[in-house]
């Protein structure tokens, strides 16, 4: 079991839901956390957190909920969950996970590699919504999370 | 003949096409707009009912475009393993050469997909045909439409991926299998 992997997640995530608090406080939103269950086949079963976030009358808005450490091309992946739809949320290293051609010699020596970057606008390790329509992630920020959580809800005025 | 790149395409537009109808479909049951509801199973249905299944069936469409996606990626794999395979033949074939052909022809359906990708890996002058993290990610994604395809309970999946991720890794090679010099094929739209 990577206990390793398994802490960076958790640490991450706990980082991530701590802003998370604070832009729903600022936006007169209620918080409420729980723990839900992850199962990974390489770390196995464990606890993480989960939030619900409310308006301040009980209506539920969203689910905050991660989903594992062990994605491919990512660190992490967080859902965001309404009655409406659900967007994702990965965490991406600096320059974002990238497809590599390596030129090499006959002692299979890199002489040179070019890099394609699977998003645009990775520029800092983080949390990023990836946009279904363009390949392009969007680190998220105050302004991004009201909007995705109008996103899965469908309502526009919490 | 549409390119396999064409096709995974498609898949992915399709997807975003029907994740939008599922959206219209959520407004409308909840302003119970009849006129835009007739003749649809959720006409009758309660909106908690069609809420649940509206709900059910956004959560199964990110498995079901992985399994799209990867059908017609390790269809085309094949295709090209065997296409290459064909190359035996090019230069004066022996009665010899058109065997060993044809038993690769026959038997490489049976092979595991693990091991067609890994071919792929092959050098071609000083860089390799399909990089090999490349491959790594293609193989993991493979892991994971198993694991949907499966749905062993009891077992977790080994990885998870993110559905614009599978589309562009597998896009990714289909496209460097279309456009390489060692493996194009000329396509004529018919």
């Amino acid at each position: 079991m990577n206990i390793n992997k398994k802490e960076e997640f958790l640490k991450r995530v706990d980082d991530l839901f701590a802003e998370i608090q604070n832009w729903s406080k600022e936006a007169n939103l209620v918080v409420l956390s729980s723990l839900t269950a992850i199962n990974e086949e390489e770390l196995g079963l464990y606890d993480a957190p989960e939030l619900e976030i409310t308006t301040g009358e009980g209506k539920k808005i969203a689910r905050i909920v991660p989903v594992g450490a062990c994605v491919i091309a990512a660190n992490g992946r967080v859902d965001i969950k309404g009655s409406f739809d659900n967007v994702i949320i990965a965490h991406l290293d600096k320059g974002g996970p990238k497809m590599i051609t390596a030129v090499r010699d006959s002692n299979g020596n890199e002489l040179s590699s070019s890099t394609t970057p699977f998003y645009k606008g990775v520029d800092e390790t983080g949390w990023y919504w990836i946009e279904n329509a363009r390949n392009k992630a969007h680190k998220l920020n105050s302004d991004l999370f009201i909007e995705l959580l109008t996103e899965v809800s469908d309502d526009e005025n919490f | 003949m549409m390119k396999t790149s064409d096709s995974l395409e498609d898949i992915w537009n399709t997807y975003q096409v029907t994740l939008n109808c599922l959206k219209i479909t959520e407004r409308s049951v909840k302003a119970s707009d009849l006129n835009l509801l007739k003749r649809t199973s959720f006409a009758t249905a309660t909106i908690d009912s069609a809420k649940l299944d509206i709900q059910e069936s956004r959560k199964h469409i990110d498995d079901y475009l992985i399994l799209s996606l990867w059908a017609v990626f390790e269809r085309n794999l094949f295709d090209c393993a065997v296409r290459e395979s064909q190359r035996i033949l090019n230069n004066n074939p022996t009665s010899f050469t058109q065997e060993i052909q044809k038993k690769i022809e026959r038997e490489l359906e049976y092979w595991r997909v693990d091991d067609v990708l890994d071919i792929f890996k092959v050098m071609i002058g000083n860089s390799q045909l399909i990089d090999s993290q490349l491959i790594g990610q293609a193989k993991q994604i493979k892991c994971y439409r198993d694991w949907i395809a499966h749905k062993n309970p009891k077992k977790p999946p080994l990885v998870n991926v993110v559905p614009q991720t599978a589309y562009r890794i597998l896009q990714k090679i289909t496209r460097i299998l279309e456009t390489h010099p060692a493996t194009a094929i000329e396509i004529t739209d018919f």
